[in-house]
């Protein structure tokens, strides 16, 4: 009896030693190896979809936002019917049927098939309900107002990098970096527990930019009508505060949409208000006479001789389009007279105007908040010719970016300070913490106050006696002067006579400068003067951006006009 | 009650050693002792339901939590979807197109909108 007890004991022994062995195996060696087998397949990782900061205009419009997408893709090895499938899906993705089917009889694991679908697509991929083929969610991009301030807005890839723009200079503080949590399933492949969603690794911000979308649109609509009209190669305009430097609008032709940029060629998404320079021509004669103003050298009353509209200067005879005779200073500017400005030239002298060129900061970066900015070409003195002086004097052989004269013209119009124009006025973060305001910076003092309201009187009566008549607005007194500069031919080595830059440049209203316009439409074909195409276009988009930002009328004009009003009312017509 | 005695032995001859037979327990304590018993069982079965509820539960809460986290995506989706649509409506080429063609309506000549300029309060 007692050897059986003992028996049964034994046995029971050898039966618990062994589920003890078994559970040593298991717990301890190995433990850790079927612990993470198991992980697995109650664990998986799940994509956080892109949290990409916004992009606003100044007023909190939207003009950049990112939505959450469907990616389709494939897993090859398991699509039963790869012909059948590549049939299903060829017209819900819209792709060549051979495509597809290569695709699907790949030997790689995961084919993506279509990125960043449309919700209508998704929808009808879901609905198919094809063995191997999938959706994955994602971040797609959009831009609601499509082409307006393409340029200034950029766009991005695929894998929501920047690639031009605002969206590539602040894709970092932009951020939208495919993230992960870990997630626990059941069997049958739904989720249960997830954890809780990591900060960013770096705060995600949203852009308020300076851009107006109102003015934006007005700059864009008039310069679009100014390329068409006169048949041109290209055109940028720019509206700028003359004091902060913010750029209210910043329009280019040709423009591309870029929710669809892959369709756009390079020219059309090139930046050409930075990124692009041209010989100003005329216009630079208000940097000439601010230098000379500014040294003394002259005052707006002393008089040059035209020399019958030809002067002789390193061998090169330069003529003006006129023959004059006496003109004052005020008058070379409002004639625009290429004899007079060589004249005023050679008295200030290659070292100070050079001083001048380069205090207005032409030849060095504005600083802009975009990127692929060129600095524009100019040549030290020491380099200069015998006939630079001269040339530069008309403004030719130097090269500006649109954005660095309408920086230059700022400090005209703003009492004499050069300040950095900027497309960026705060960033944002997302959950309302953190605000970076981007303030105005002054570059440096490049002329006085008193020269800058000189030049500015000047180029007033410039812009209604001169060549920029056609930027004269009713209410408004305009401060301006156009240009109308020669392209250099590189096949010959020569200035084109068929090939100009025609421009516009302008502060309104001149009593107190609100805006600066700058306007200039590269190689037009019909309208080659920039009196007769640019100054146009400045009158047009000025017209519509002050009575927007409800600017009142200057002085001198508000009576004439009241009367004006008057007199049709009572004749039953409209004002001219 | 007497005490019971038991004989166990045999001291010698006519001589037993006795030793008092165990007591025998009342019903009263064997029923206590069984109710206790299934008591304790049964504290021990409610236990192990609770700790498998709760893991029951928390699953089943975690269930419902994704799904709620699905529908506050989808509606955060939909909401900006809609947003997107709107901005889309109210882009300015479209409304000066829709001004100009469908509603008769041009661009202000000079001296139709005049701008006075605000005075302070005296």
């Amino acid at each position: 009896m007692r050897a059986r007890i003992l028996g049964i004991f034994l046995v029971l022994l050898l039966c618990l030693g062994a589920v003890a062995a078994k559970l040593f195996t298991i717990q301890v060696t190995q433990g850790d190896r079927l612990a993470e087998r198991a992980s697995k397949q109650y664990q998986r990782l799940v994509p956080i979809v892109s949290r990409r900061g916004t992009i606003y205009d100044r007023t909190g419009r939207e003009l950049a936002v990112s939505l959450r997408a469907s990616s389709a893709f494939a897993q090859p090895a398991a699509v039963q019917d790869p012909a059948g499938a590549a049939a299903a899906l060829a017209p819900i993705l819209g792709q060549p049927l051979k495509e597809l089917s290569a695709k699907l009889t790949s030997d790689k694991p995961f084919v993506w098939l279509q990125r960043q679908l449309d919700p209508k697509q998704a929808a009808a991929l879901a609905e198919l309900g094809l063995k191997g083929v999938g959706l994955v969610p994602e971040s797609r991009r959009y831009y609601p107002r499509q082409e307006l301030a393409a340029h200034v807005v950029g766009m991005v890839g695929l894998e929501d990098r920047g690639l031009e723009g605002v969206e590539h200079l602040y894709d970092d503080l932009l951020g939208g970096r495919p993230e992960f949590v870990v997630a626990q399933q059941d069997a049958l492949g739904r989720l249960i527990f997830r954890q809780e969603e990591p900060e960013p690794r770096s705060p995600i911000f949203d852009v308020h930019l300076t851009i107006d979308e109102v003015l934006q649109y007005i700059t864009e609509r008039e310069l679009s009508r100014a390329v068409e009209r006169s048949g041109a190669k290209a055109g940028t305009a720019i509206v700028l505060d003359p004091y902060s430097g913010e750029i209210l609008a910043l329009a280019n032709q040709p423009t591309y949409d870029p929710n669809d940029y892959r369709k756009a060629s390079m020219g059309a998404r090139r930046n050409r208000a930075a990124v692009d320079y041209f010989e100003p021509g005329s216009v630079f004669k208000v940097i000439l006479v601010a230098g000379a103003l500014e040294e003394g050298v002259v005052r707006p009353t002393d008089q040059f001789h035209g020399e019958n509209g030809a002067i002789e200067v390193g061998g090169v005879t330069i003529r003006d389009h006129e023959k004059y005779g006496w003109l004052t200073v005020r008058q070379i500017l409002a004639q625009s007279s290429n004899v007079g400005a060589i004249k005023i030239g050679q008295k200030l002298g290659k070292s100070l105007y050079y001083h001048y060129i380069s205090g207005f900061g032409f030849g060095t970066l504005t600083g802009l908040d975009l990127p692929g900015e060129t600095p524009g070409l100019i040549r030290r003195p020491k380099s200069w010719s015998a006939l630079s002086l001269p040339v530069l004097s008309l403004g030719q052989e130097i090269s500006v970016t649109p954005v660095q004269f309408a920086a230059a013209f700022a400090a005209v119009a703003n009492g004499g300070n050069l300040i950095r124009p900027h497309v960026v006025r705060a960033l944002t973060s997302q959950d309302g913490k953190l605000t970076r305001q981007v303030e105005p910076v002054v570059v440096r003092r490049v002329i006085s106050p008193e020269t800058s309201r000189a030049v500015l009187e000047m180029l007033t009566a410039a812009t209604e006696e001169g060549t920029g008549k056609e930027a004269v607005l009713p209410e408004y007194a305009v401060a301006g002067k156009t240009g109308t500069a020669q392209k250099l031919d590189h096949a010959t080595g020569k200035y084109s006579h068929r090939k100009i830059v025609a421009s516009f440049v302008g502060a309104v209203p001149a009593e107190a400068p609100r805006l600066v316009i700058l306007v200039a439409i590269d190689e037009p074909e019909t309208l080659r003067w920039g009196g007769s195409i640019a100054a146009p276009t400045f009158r047009e988009i000025a017209q519509d951006a002050l009575k927007y930002l409800k600017v009142p009328p200057s002085p001198r004009r508000d009576v004439r006009l009241v009367r004006a009003s008057w007199r049709n009312w009572r004749t039953g017509g409209a004002a001219e | 009650m007497p005490q019971m005695t038991q004989v166990i032995g045999a001291a010698g001859a006519g001589i037993g050693i006795a030793r008092p037979l165990p007591r025998r327990r009342s019903r009263w304590w064997e029923w206590v002792d069984s109710i206790s018993t299934v008591g304790f069982c049964l504290v021990i079965l409610a236990g192990a339901l609770f700790y498998v509820w709760q893991h029951v539960h928390v699953v089943r809460q975690g269930y419902e939590i994704e799904r709620l986290r699905e529908e506050h995506a989808k509606l955060v989706q939909e909401n900006k979807v809609l947003r997107l649509e709107a901005g889309q409506l109210r882009s300015l080429r479209r409304v000066e197109e829709i001004a100009r063609t469908r509603l008769g309506m041009v661009t202000p000549k000079a001296g139709q909108v005049i701008l006075i300029p605000e005075s302070p309060i005296q």
